[in-house]
């Protein structure tokens, strides 16, 4: 044998091997110098003696089949060389991903398993990078992974971050204040006028409540209410607050109203108050829907719905009522409809069922 | 799909799942991966995800202020008083930190960016609160001299420190205040980076002088600062790395353009300061209604 093939010889006893065994039963051996890169096979060297010889050799973590430890290790072996600049690196290692996301989900898993963090690391970014800004669907379809969420859970809303129950209640505080602070407002321009239509209101009441029963009933116990109402009526209708009124009485409402609405000529400027209305009452918006009648059954919030809508209506109503006035004083027709409701005529071809 | 792919995901360690997902960031983590299936949700939902929570997020110009101040309080609820990091870009109001820093005493690294909602005032409150800080970076965000002051001298552990803004080569506005406040109240800094800073060597010198333990100094565009002779000697001697003002920006996450104003023209130099006032000010992201009054449960679709 020459010098040289027996410095080769030489060179190559003196390279240790470790001898490994991938998950999937392959006994392997590596250089030194790579395996212990590993910690745990570091461990299991130095501790436990193992690994020398193909009959101890040591058993890989069940994450490491031959496949992805052939690539971990081509990965090692690349990185141990020192003498590679950052760039060279950095290119290797982009190349190095270049899998489906199959095989990087096991190549970190493995890595993870044999502890070699810079590899678990850019798996995981790699990782990230595939599923990032990806629709739900999309990433389900490239991890393979189930669509098990019940739909509940995928449409959660966020528990109350105001977890704080300072500023929840702040919430509620504010929203009751600007309630209130839209009540008083309105209370205020009513009253402005309040006693000026009381009696002729107290009159029509008491007309009314006597004339039709069903009124009666409805606008049981809420006389104070019904006053309100009755002001805002009549201050935006100009005379006919009631609406549901039977044939034989409908003559007599007329004239009734009639003279309310002489005496009624500084009531038209009133401001029509959004009183506030939540009780049944014979003045409520339900007698004001297109059908003519009362509806007793309307849901309370909706029924505020309606109320708003109606007042709003209303003072519309009342300020085109005012604007008109000075022009002329239109007498207020009314006319049957079919079901025994009154109709009101206002001068401006606007027909407002009652 | 074969059945026989679902368990590989299930195998994998909740950590390593959780280590693929963290780095999505807080704002997608909560509006997309928890939403994908049940493992993934256990573990968006577990607080080891949320001891590092980092709502930058440089893509999300959509969501409104309100939403992302919810989410960034949730995550902040997820974390269970172990949050530990925290980096916020554009949301960061008063109320929000004051959210965080009340249950985070153990908070040592805070980072904001383009936080126009929070004044010095503010930030200097709520730093107090945090005696544990070891980090603090505010990028474009308002931090005077003074507040840095009071905040040395309340986190006596802080590591890094930086405070980045528009750097301006002309006109050539000088002011050590800041650099000053630095080397009195921060001596245990091994890291500091004053990009765009209007620093001048007189603040260097301070800066050197009392932050013996500096590793990394970052001086780009401080166009004010003459890096020669001593104070050359001292930087390079001393100084693991530093970073000068003329070098490359290309790892600057944010936009680097150096404004260069004659300064020959009086107007113009007027006209820059407004000019750098609606620079930094936000444009359209903003959401009004931030006083949380009304209720934006309608907006709520995330968990």
């Amino acid at each position: 044998m020459s010098e040289s093939d027996l410095a080769i010889m030489k060179r190559e006893m003196m390279q240790s091997y470790i001898w490994l065994k991938t998950a999937d039963g392959s006994i392997q051996r590596v250089e030194q110098e790579i395996a212990m890169f590993f910690p745990m096979i570091c461990q299991e060297v130095v501790y436990k003696g193992v690994g020398t010889s193909k009959n101890h050799a040591i058993s890989l973590p069940q994450q490491v089949n031959q496949a992805v430890f052939s690539l971990i290790l081509d990965y090692c072996r690349f990185h141990k060389v020192p003498g590679r600049s950052n760039k060279e690196r950095k290119s290797y290692d982009q190349k190095f991903i270049r899998m489906d996301s199959k095989m990087l989900r096991e190549l970190a898993s493995a890595a993870d398993s044999l502890q070699l963090k810079p590899l678990v690391d850019l798996t995981c970014r790699t990782l990230a990078r595939t599923i990032e800004g990806k629709p739900l669907e999309e990433i389900r379809e490239i991890l393979n992974l189930p669509d098990d969420l019940t739909e509940e859970e995928k449409l959660e809303p966020l528990k109350n971050t105001m977890d704080d129950p300072g500023i929840r209640l702040l919430n509620r505080l504010n929203a009751k204040k600007r309630k209130e602070l839209k009540e008083r407002e309105r209370l205020k321009n009513v009253e402005v006028e309040e006693h000026a239509v009381e009696r002729s209101v107290d009159d029509l009441i008491s007309f009314i409540n006597g004339g039709d029963p069903k009124v009666v009933k409805t606008s049981k116990g809420k006389k104070k209410n019904k006053k309100k109402k009755n002001k805002k009526i009549v201050s935006s209708n100009d005379k006919e607050g009631a609406e549901d009124f039977h044939d034989k009485e409908s003559h007599d409402l007329h004239s009734k109203q009639q003279g309310v609405e002489e005496t009624g000529s500084g009531i038209r400027e009133v401001e029509v108050a959004n009183l506030p209305s939540t009780e049944d009452d014979i003045f409520t918006p339900k007698s004001w829907s297109e059908d003519g009648y009362i509806d007793d059954e309307i849901d309370p919030v909706m029924k505020e719905m309606l109320d708003r809508e109606i007042e709003d209506f209303a003072r519309r109503l009342n300020s085109n009522w005012v604007r008109s006035r000075g022009q002329e004083r239109r007498p207020v027709h009314f006319s049957m409809n079919g079901n025994g409701t009154i109709r009101r005529h206002i001068g401006y071809n606007l027909d407002v069922i009652m | 799909m074969n059945q026989g792919d679902y368990p590989d995901w299930a195998e994998l360690p909740p950590e390593l799942t959780s280590s693929i997902l963290h780095r999505l960031g807080g704002i997608e983590i909560l509006e997309n991966a928890q939403r994908v299936c049940t493992s993934w949700r256990r573990v968006c939902k577990d607080p080891s995800m949320w001891r590092k929570i980092d709502m930058s997020n440089p893509h999300r110009g959509d969501s409104c202020h309100h939403e992302l101040d919810k989410m960034c309080r949730h995550a902040v609820d997820r974390s269970q008083g172990a949050l530990v990091e925290i980096e916020i870009w554009r949301v960061a109001t008063y109320e929000l930190l004051s959210y965080i820093a009340d249950r985070s005493s153990n908070l040592r690294s805070l980072k904001l960016a383009l936080c126009y909602q929070i004044a010095s005032e503010g930030l200097r409150e709520i730093l107090v609160k945090l005696p544990l800080l070891e980090v603090l970076e505010t990028s474009y965000c308002a931090l005077s001299a003074e507040s840095v002051k009071v905040i040395g001298q309340s986190c006596p552990n802080l590591k890094s420190f930086g405070k980045n803004c528009e750097g301006y080569r002309r006109p050539r506005n000088e002011c050590d205040d800041l650099a000053l406040a630095i080397a009195e109240t921060m001596p245990g800094l091994t890291r500091l980076q004053l990009f765009g800073n209007r620093l001048t060597d007189v603040g260097l010198k301070a800066i050197l002088d009392g932050c013996p333990n500096l590793e990394y100094l970052d001086l780009r565009q401080c166009f004010n600062v003459n890096l020669v002779g001593d104070l050359e000697k001292r930087c390079s001697e001393r100084i693991r790395v530093v970073r000068r003002p003329d070098d490359s920006t290309h790892d600057y996450p944010f936009d680097a353009t150096v404004h260069d104003m004659d300064s020959s023209e009086d107007d113009d130099y007027l006209y820059d300061i407004s000019d750098e006032e609606d620079d930094i000010a936000p444009a359209d992201e903003f959401d009004d209604d931030l006083s949380g009054a009304s209720d934006h449960s309608d907006l709520d679709h995330f968990d």
